[in-house]
Order: C-alpha cells, then structure tokens, then sequence
C-alpha cells in the first residue's frame, strides 16, 4: 500500500471515529513518525505500521464513538422512515405527525450534535462545493413547491396528458425526495469528516424530503374538503412552517 | 497482569529516564517487541497522555527539527511504581511455580 493511500483511509477512519481536532494531531503525529522511518530505514513498508482502521480503533474512546453511533444511528433513521413513508405512499391519519416528529427530531439532533462543535473548527475555511448544493437543495425546494403550486391552482397541467397528472405529480416527488435524501446522507458523513457546516444538507435533505412526505400525503387524501374557497389554507401554512423551520436550522448550521 | 500493562510499564520506564520524542520511543520498544505493532504502541502512548501519566511539550535539539516531547508526570511516576510492584509479584508467583 502506498503512504498516501494509507494515510488517506487512515485519515477517514480517524475523522469517523474522533473528533476533528483530535484526528488532525494524531495524523500530524504519523506524518512525522513515517517520515523519519522513510529517512532512517529505506527499505520501510507502511504496513509494518499497522492496518489503518485497527489503528484507528485502538485510538479512539469507545465511549465517545459509540455516542456518535447513536446520533448518526437517529438521524439517519429520521431520514430512512420519512424516506420510506414517501415510496410506500400509503398514508394514516398518523403518518403526518410522525413525519413532523421525525423531521424536528432528526434535525435536532444533527444541530444538537454538530452546532457545540463549531468551536473546534472555527478557523477552517467554508466548505468546496457546500454552496452548489446547498443552492440546487433551494431549486429543488423550489421544485416541490412549484407542484404543490400547480396541484392547488390547476385541475390538470397542459404540458402532459390529464390522465397522467397525478402519476407525473407522484413520480416528481419520489425522484425529489428520494435524491434530497441522498443528498442528505452525504452531507452527514461529510460533516463528520471534513467539516461540520455541511450538517446543513442534511437538514436542507431531511426538509425536502418532509415537504415531499407531506405534500404526497396531500395529493393521495381522500378526505379532503376543497368545497371552502381557501381550503388549502392550513395545508400552505403547514408546509411553509417545515420549509421555514428547515432554512432557519441550516442557516444556523452554516455559522 | 496483561502485555498492554507491560508495554505501558516500559514505556514509562523509559520516559522515567529520559524525556523523548514519539519516534524514539516507538522505536526503542518495537526493538523489545518486534511482534507488537507500531500504531499499538502509539495507541498507549497516547492513552497515557490523555489519562495524565505523561504530557506533550515542543521541543529541539542543536539545529534539528522542532519535535513533540514526552515527560512523566507525577501520576505516571505512581503508575509506574503500581505497575513494578505488580510486575514484581508475578515474577515471583512464576518463580515460585518454577517457570524461570
């Protein structure tokens, strides 16, 4: 194996399991120990070291990492049940609480976890590549609120046939959330590894997958009453409240 | 008494002398334990660090590079002297049972 190929796991190893400034000192520590084995001994190999991820598991205190197990345990269910109500799309009278309450507490729980720490890497530079996605998680947002537009105000879309309307409406809101939540996914181990801002597209995710959940469990309720001119009053309330809750934490989170 | 309590009484042992830099002391015990891995011994070095039986200070020698220093601290001073007498009394026990 090669030094960098080894530090590089090594280095993702320790980031998962340690916090940044800790990993950040003990991977100046082996630079400075495989350095002076390369000039005292030509004929070192990296792994008379040790394997990477077993190093990294002696290191680390078990306690510590098994607290972050816990919290990336709820906040990647969060994100897996709200994932999994939208592609069941088959809705009670409780899947709208229980998507209010997986939503706040997977949010809560990602600023609960990552916000205390922006002590530890107040110095670092704002994430490559965070903005882009933060700004396509807006267009996408965008996106669902534009179905949510068209759903209230037109019976039937012109730009495809009447009768498809309603799968084409089901099949958006998959494709949206489906991908916030990979999005979401992503954002969370890179907030682990490199940088805790990017704990703000898992918020932005998990919100765009709600709004999903939400506004499915909206187009497929056969209980609604449109017969009041502002019936879906309380429906835009509701989703702009999630949308705004979402880009308050993320904003928080960028801080 | 088990090896990560005899590679922690030599490494103590060492510091107890002398203060070294993390290089020199990995590679005196890896010359002792030529088995036992180098991130291993690294994982007790710092466990002794981050439990106060030795700190970390920057320091030089003549023109060199600037390096991290270990020292023993009073607590590792007690815990090499706990771990000598338990060091001490399972020699004797095997002594006694005539493994040599």
């Amino acid at each position: 194996m090669e030094q960098t190929v080894y530090l590089k796991k090594f280095s993702h190893a320790l980031h998962w399991r340690l916090p940044k400034s800790e990993a950040e000192d003990i991977l100046a520590d082996y630079n400075d120990l495989l350095s002076q084995h390369l000039k005292d001994d030509p004929d070192f190999t990296i792994e008379k070291i040790g394997d990477p991820f077993q190093a990294a598991r002696m290191l680390s205190d078990a306690k510590a990492y098994h607290r972050w197990l816990a919290a990336f345990g709820v906040m990647a269910f969060c994100l897996l049940v709200c994932e999994f109500l939208l592609l069941r799309s088959r809705f009670s009278v409780l899947s709208g609480a229980v998507a209010h309450i997986l939503y706040l507490a997977g949010a809560a729980a990602a600023l609960g976890w990552f916000f205390p720490r922006r002590r530890e890497n107040r110095r670092s530079p704002f994430p490559k590549g965070l903005l882009p996605l933060v700004l396509g998680m807006l267009a996408l947002g965008a996106a669902v609120g534009a179905i949510i537009f068209l759903c209230i105000t037109q019976t039937t879309w012109d730009l495809i046939p009447a009768a498809l309307n309603g799968r084409a409406a089901r099949w958006a809101l998959w494709l949206i959330g489906t991908g916030a939540s990979v999005v979401a996914v992503f954002g969370l181990i890179q907030a682990r590894l490199s940088n805790r801002r990017w704990c703000s597209l898992y918020i932005m995710g998990l919100t765009l997958l709600t709004e999903c959940v939400l506004v499915l469990m909206l187009l497929t309720s056969m209980s609604l009453d449109t017969s009041s001119l502002h019936w879906w009053m309380p429906y835009l309330l509701d989703f702009s409240l999630t949308g705004g809750v979402g880009l308050a934490a993320a904003g928080v989170s960028l801080c | 008494m088990l090896k990560k309590d005899l590679l922690e009484l030599c490494l103590l042992q060492i510091l107890f002398s002398e203060d070294l830099y993390g290089y020199e002391i990995l590679r005196r015990i890896h010359k002792g334990f030529p088995d036992t891995q180098e991130s291993s011994i690294y994982a007790l070095l710092r466990g002794l660090c981050k439990e106060g039986s030795t700190r970390q200070y920057e320091g030089q020698i003549s023109d060199g590079p600037t390096r991290k220093y270990y020292q023993l601290t009073q607590k590792g001073k007690e815990k090499r002297g706990a771990l000598l007498l338990e060091w001490y009394r399972l020699r004797n026990a095997l002594s006694a049972l005539g493994v040599e």
